[in-house]
């Protein structure tokens, strides 16, 4: 008696446990038939290894998702995510888009590039729009397929932009960048990018670029190891830290926040989405994936969705609360570097010493 | 060089504290036979509600108290929290005698989607923000000392408190009747019973007592690290702390022996990255001086228990000797400058730990009765 009782608790439990473990509200299965006609367009996204709200990346992507469908008048029963747990479950997530007849399916992330591509050349129907992904085959030359847009951005511009602004404000002449996966280009050229800044305008300076060395799994989302690395560059006399790289690179800013120095955000405007950091945030390198995720969602429902790279802006966030700090020169210096950046007079992606040779630069046209 | 080993060490110790924690839970749960899984589960709840209880506590009182109050009530909440995640543990492990590996993961699921969901519903929404960290507290005179007062007395208290924890329990676990009970119930639990020991009471009080050091331990992430609560953010802590508790032979000072190797050779990955060292210098040195320690604690240990083995004597002074060579060469050598690859740097605490555990540890054997529910003959 004792014993069913509790087997009874213990299976509800764990069927609890496996619920909320995965509580990503899958694409409603069945019963959506109603729904449906109203849907002429049904949008799904699924995100990379983390969360959909983690502040960054994933974020920017499925708010630029809600913003298409809104702009289309969708209704919100026509567009839903999945949030990938596990690096092996990327094709899975997405088939089961696939299968519940989702006409848009956007996936972020460059490791999830090729299997995008896969499932898009098995479903020639379905669009595709894959952020950060650069539509190329197994040896880096471009092959554009017809179903799948990629939309990439110059991060080296906007990581180049975050290096000049650390190498202007530094008052040690030391500065730091918190990184995340080092294989993944878009991270790369950040950090490429950040490097080439810093010593574009202050040579001197010396600059301390850690990468978070696990694997996709862990490298974005350990906040710990950010915050540990924040501390030993504070350690080392660091007073700038800017961090690329989800939740890894938000435990590095928070701390290098709380131990006095300023930091540079990444991807969306830190500035709003880190409450933290609010007083020693001095600026962000966006990249706007909201405008480009929307716009593609657009043009796949008026028909003028293209296959191929597409290629959206990066650039720096407002100043905020430390506006005043930064002085005149310095600003009128960094729209002169964003305008020698935007003709190709600087390169921003340049190859230094040791630098990462995933950085698969993108011709500044 | 005083400045790169200081930050290397520091870095090594804060990188250890979080597994040294939880390899304690896994210490006290399993020298009384109940295996814990579920450390990175506890881990994930203590730091949740350590964020939860300081965040809400600084937000509702304002700024009437010291941001150190509502860390420490914080720290309160999310031991608690993680005792009461290990007390179910041991209630479907002591009490309904379910596999104890299924309840610890049992638990770990549910902990991750626990977290999950209410960081999405009471964190994010409300961008609830932390209320920053434990400072460093210097302890006076000692943290004057050259080097070592730098590494190991000016910490946070957290650190602190571990260096106490490791060696209050490796005396009490050793050295008290308390001791003594909880290890006999985890290597014989009927003839512990036959002497009078409620093997199953010791048992729930080392389980629940386990899960409130790793509450401190996930604690410790929230309230000395990042100063926020972020999903999945002991990041496989746990596990890794079970491997500790292993290489240190399920003993306190053992595991943090072995979680300062552990922390110290990712905090090589990470202090090589900085550029301003010749990496293969580094990996050659760090080699001789682990060559160099094998062969020393070799010689101590055949010197304490009086072995008059000659050959135990010549391998371990050749190993001594070949440590100190290398040394000497290392010193002499212009090394090419090469960066190792990073993906290599992640590697460096597997590498070592191999290294070490084939050159220190002996054959590693739990307590005998781990893992099997208590019923009464």
């Amino acid at each position: 008696m004792h014993k069913k009782i509790f087997w009874k608790f213990f299976i509800a439990l764990a069927a609890t446990s496996i619920l909320l473990a995965a509580c990503a509200p899958a694409p409603s299965a069945g019963g959506a038939t109603e729904e449906e006609a109203g849907c002429k367009l049904k949008i799904g996204y699924v995100s990379d290894v983390g969360k959909i709200n983690d502040q960054s990346f994933n974020q920017a992507s499925w708010t630029g998702v809600q913003a298409g469908a809104e702009a289309l008048g969708l209704d919100s029963s026509c567009y839903s995510f999945i949030e990938t747990a596990d690096s092996a479950d990327y094709e899975t997530n997405i088939n089961s888009f696939v299968q519940e007849g989702y006409n848009v399916i956007v996936t972020s992330g460059f490791a999830m590039g090729q299997v995008t591509r896969k499932v898009a050349s098995e479903n020639p129907d379905v669009l595709f729009i894959g952020i950060d992904q650069q539509q190329v085959n197994e040896n880096f030359e471009p092959d554009p397929y017809d179903n799948v847009a990629g939309l990439n951005f110059h991060e080296d511009i906007g990581g180049f932009l975050a290096g000049a602004t650390a190498g202007l404000m530094t008052k040690s002449n030391v500065v730091g960048g918190v990184f995340g996966c080092q294989f993944i280009p878009a991270v790369a050229r950040y950090e490429v990018g950040y490097h080439n800044g810093v010593t574009y305008v202050n040579p001197d300076a010396s600059i301390i670029d850690v990468y978070h060395p696990g694997s996709i799994d862990q490298c974005f989302s350990d906040s710990a190891f950010g915050s540990e690395t924040a501390q030993s560059f504070i350690n080392e006399g660091a007073d700038v830290v800017y961090g690329a790289g989800g939740l890894t690179a938000n435990g590095a800013l928070i701390t290098a926040c709380n131990q006095g120095a300023m930091v540079i955000g990444t991807d969306m405007d830190q500035f709003l989405t880190l409450p933290e950091v609010k007083d020693c945030i001095l600026t962000s390198a966006m990249k706007d994936i909201v405008t480009g995720v929307s716009d593609l969602i657009v043009a796949a429902s008026d028909g003028t969705f293209q296959g191929g790279d597409t290629y959206g802006p990066s650039m720096l966030a407002p100043f905020h609360n430390l506006d005043s700090q930064v002085p005149d020169g310095v600003k009128t210096q960094l729209i002169d570097i964003a305008n020698k950046l935007s003709t190709g007079e600087i390169d921003p992606c340049a190859p230094f010493q040791d630098s990462n040779p995933n950085t698969f630069c993108i011709p500044v046209k | 060089m005083d400045v790169i080993l200081v930050g290397l060490f520091s870095l090594a110790i804060i990188k250890a504290t979080p597994l040294v924690y939880g390899a304690l839970c896994g210490i006290l749960g399993e020298r009384s036979g109940v295996i814990n899984i579920g450390i990175e589960g506890m881990m994930l709840i203590g730091a949740f509600m350590a964020f939860m209880g300081s965040a809400l506590f600084g937000k509702w009182t304002g700024a009437a108290f010291s941001p150190n109050l509502a860390l420490i009530v914080g720290l309160a909440i999310g031991v608690l929290s993680a005792a009461l995640v290990a007390a179910l543990h041991a209630v479907l492990s002591i009490h309904y005698k379910i596999d104890q590996v299924i309840s610890g993961t049992v638990i770990n699921l549910l902990a991750a989607g626990i977290t999950d969901y209410a960081a999405n519903v009471y964190i994010d929404p409300s961008h609830l923000s932390g209320v920053g960290v434990f400072p460093e507290v210097p302890i006076p005179l000692l943290s004057q000392i050259p080097i070592l007062g730098k590494i190991f007395f000016s910490q946070q208290p957290m650190v602190y408190f571990m260096f106490g924890l490791v060696i209050f329990l490796q005396y009490a676990i050793f050295n008290t009747p308390w001791g003594l009970r909880m290890r006999s119930v985890g290597e014989h639990p009927s003839a512990a019973d036959t002497v009078g020991i409620n093997v199953n009471r010791t048992r729930y009080i080392n389980v629940i007592l386990g899960g409130a050091l790793a509450g401190l331990g996930g604690a410790f992430l929230v309230l000395e690290s990042v100063g926020r609560f972020q999903k999945l953010m002991t990041a496989g802590r746990g596990f890794i702390a079970l491997a500790v508790m292993i290489f240190g032979r399920w003993t306190p000072v053992g595991a943090f022996l072995a979680a300062l190797l552990f922390g110290f050779a990712e905090a090589l990955g990470v202090r090589l990255q900085f550029g301003d060292i010749n990496h293969l210098y580094a990996l050659v040195v760090i080699i001789a001086v682990i060559v160099l320690f094998v062969g020393a604690v070799g010689l101590i240990r055949s010197w304490v228990i009086r072995s008059r083995s000659s050959r135990s004597l010549v391998v371990n002074l050749s190993l001594i000797g070949l440590g100190a060579l290398t040394l000497i060469a290392a010193k002499l050598i212009q090394f090419p400058d090469m960066a190792i690859p990073i993906e290599f740097l992640g590697l460096l605490p597997y590498i070592l730990t191999i290294l070490a555990l084939t050159g220190l540890v002996r054959k590693a054997v739990g307590p005998a009765a781990i893992g099997r529910p208590y019923e009464k003959q």
